[in-house]
């Protein structure tokens, strides 16, 4: 095999598509899930009037390493009664999905592994995956914790699964295509938060849901399930799950960059100017990606470090009585302006009115009783 | 309540606590709450109270504290004495690993109108943080004082050899003028020798005890953990002078 034939197989299509997912893996996303682990734990404990980590290395940048290598080398158990193959599959169905997603994620123009022409279809199938894990892991433990915490995902990722959908169309709507790589161009003018103001908080919502961060943490409970799905793992399997976790907000936040936040758009994102080869454009717009989904994720934290966890009827009650029909409502209603070819500053209008309507109608309200969602 | 102003309702509550911690965010420096012990230590404020400390010079032996004491974290042994209305005291313990700081001994003592000046008070002398099981209280020589202060702490003083000179610190409450044995005259009055003081003293309590009649146990060797007070304090020195007595653990 010559020189030559290697490196046309290497720039053909798939192959290079596959190493621009393996680099994009390996030397960006997995550092930045580790330090995301640190950011929370430091941003938790400012907003708690703590200190958080900061013993091992400056700042206690050096602890989530230090964690990784501690569970790397963690002995490994196997629950006696558990059962052996699903168990140790599990962690790898719910890890890999995790990571799978950002093959379609648009970092930068032109920046992405490989454009579907069907992205978000993709993205919300694969993104159910990763439930199987956690019901094969809390069902293979043998252990009724762990079993509760695995029944309750599955409730939970059937109940969110709709409104997280329904709310991922709105802009696919508005796009007139299923490629994420189009939707991000589609939003050069405007943002589609800017006109879907509602669908985006909705969204953000379903999918804070559909990946167990904080306020919907029902899968794992501390509190009442112990640690829930993964309460008889340990070691490296118990690192999968963990890290498949933070990949997962990191990755709701990308999806919500994406689709609402105008992905790579931003000042300078669109220039052709180029200095020393390196095209200004595309840096800007990779840094204008980083910058917005850094601002979701730690919105995200900032939520989990406010809010307390909800219960688990009022989970179901806040999923099919409230979510479900307003994204629904929402669908409509752009469906409707698309197809009858309304100017879209109407809807806009229409949309941010009936958040800040909504959100000024019960500001100086006290409520009568705990919130409990009546459509 | 209709369903828009429920759900107008916990929007903007949870606006109102997403708030809440954005304020602790920026204001953290000022909010934290976190002592990184080892480097740093407990502010302690001008009325810090400590643990109970005994003046021996002040105790009429009445054994108020002891009876009131919630934890009976006090032993005394007392004998009648040439004065009208005292008793002397041979033993006195405290177990400061047992005290609930609740006060009550401070407050039943006779000795002083004043609080501070009462032979039992809440003194910051000793306090809760610098309490270790070697903070037991030890005297020597009719006084009872407390081990020396850890080196970085100017601001406690033990409650040794009573000083001399006054006001070598606001912490320490001047005394009221009264009558010093001679060989009291003597003490340091600094600080630091103070601290050497009570260190060379604590030394002396422990290498070389008294010699007593048939005491069980040898003071040099760590007496056993659930060995009674009054199997560790056998040694009673000669007339009206109370001893040196060594409760706890792991001296």
């Amino acid at each position: 095999m010559s020189l030559k034939s290697v490196t046309d197989l290497l720039s053909s299509e798939p192959i290079r598509s596959l190493l621009y997912a393996a680099a994009i893996l390996f030397l960006f996303l997995l550092p930045l899930v580790t330090y995301l682990i640190w950011w929370l734990r430091r941003f938790l404990g400012w907003m708690q009037s703590r200190i958080g980590p900061n013993r091992v290395g400056p700042a206690g940048l050096l602890q989530t390493p230090a964690d990784a290598m501690k569970l790397l080398l963690k002995e490994d158990i196997i629950p006696a009664a558990a059962d052996r193959w699903v168990f140790t599959v599990a962690p790898a169905i719910t890890f890999i999905p995790a990571f799978l997603v950002y093959a379609v994620v648009p970092f930068t123009r032109g920046l992405q592994a490989v454009d579907l022409s069907v992205g978000v279809l993709y993205l919300s199938a694969i993104g159910s995956v990763g439930v199987i894990g956690i019901i094969s892991g809390g069902w293979a433990s043998n252990n009724k914790y762990a079993l509760l915490g695995a029944m309750r995902s599955a409730a939970q990722m059937v109940s969110y699964e709709i409104p997280l959908v329904l709310a991922m169309m709105s802009p696919v709507v508005l796009a007139g295509t299923l490629s994420m790589r189009s939707i991000v161009a589609t939003q050069s003018p405007a943002w589609f938060i800017l006109i879907l103001p509602t669908s985006f908080l909705l969204h953000f919502i379903a999918s804070m849901a559909e990946n167990n961060v904080t306020p919907f943490d029902m899968v794992e409970a501390e509190s009442e399930l112990v640690a829930g799905f993964n309460v008889e793992y340990s070691g490296m399997k118990f690192a999968l799950f963990f890290l498949a976790e933070f990949a997962n907000t990191i990755t709701l936040a990308a999806i919500g960059t994406t689709l609402f936040l105008g992905g790579w758009h931003g000042p300078l994102s669109d220039s052709t100017f180029s200095l020393l080869g390196v095209p200004l454009g595309l840096v800007a717009g990779a840094i204008w990606f980083s910058a917005k989904t850094g601002v979701l994720v730690t919105t995200v934290l900032w939520v989990r470090g406010t809010l307390p966890r909800i219960r688990v009827d009022q989970l179901m009650d806040l999923g099919w009585k409230a979510l479900i029909p307003l994204t629904l409502l929402n669908l409509v209603l752009t469906a409707l302006w698309v197809a009858l070819d309304w100017p879209l500053i109407g809807l806009a209008v229409l949309n941010w009115l009936l958040l800040l309507g909504t959100l000024a109608r019960g500001w100086h309200k006290q409520p009568e009783r705990a919130v409990e969602f009546r459509p | 309540m209709s369903f828009l102003e429920l759900t107008g309702n916990s929007l903007a509550s949870i606006v109102k606590g997403l708030r809440i911690t954005l304020r602790n965010l920026v204001q953290w420096r000022s909010r934290v709450q976190t002592v990184m012990y080892p480097e740093e230590r407990p502010k302690l404020t001008d009325r810090t109270r400590g643990l109970p400390v005994v003046d021996m010079e002040r105790c009429i032996g009445c054994l108020a504290c002891e009876k009131i004491c919630p934890n009976k974290l006090i032993k005394m042994e007392t004998k009648p004495s040439a004065v009208k209305g005292k008793r002397d005291v041979i033993r006195f313990d405290l177990d400061y690993a047992l005290c609930m700081l609740c006060n009550l001994c401070e407050d039943v003592c006779p000795t002083d109108p004043v609080p501070e000046y009462r032979a039992i008070a809440l003194r910051p002398a000793i306090t809760v943080v610098d309490q270790r099981r070697r903070d037991l209280q030890q005297s020597i020589g009719g006084r009872f004082i407390s081990p020396a202060p850890p080196e970085d702490r100017e601001d406690i003083q033990p409650l040794g050899p009573e000083p001399k000179a006054k006001g070598e610190g606001e912490e320490k409450p001047a005394k009221k003028p009264a009558a010093k044995p001679a060989a009291e005259s003597a003490a340091a009055s600094d600080a630091s020798e103070a601290r050497e003081a009570a260190k060379a003293m604590e030394d002396v309590a422990l290498k070389d005890p008294p010699p007593s009649e048939g005491a069980p146990t040898k003071p040099s060797e760590p007496p056993s953990r659930d060995a009674t007070p009054e199997e560790k304090t056998e040694s009673v020195a000669g007339d009206g002078e109370p001893v040196q007595v060594a409760t706890g653990g792991d001296q």
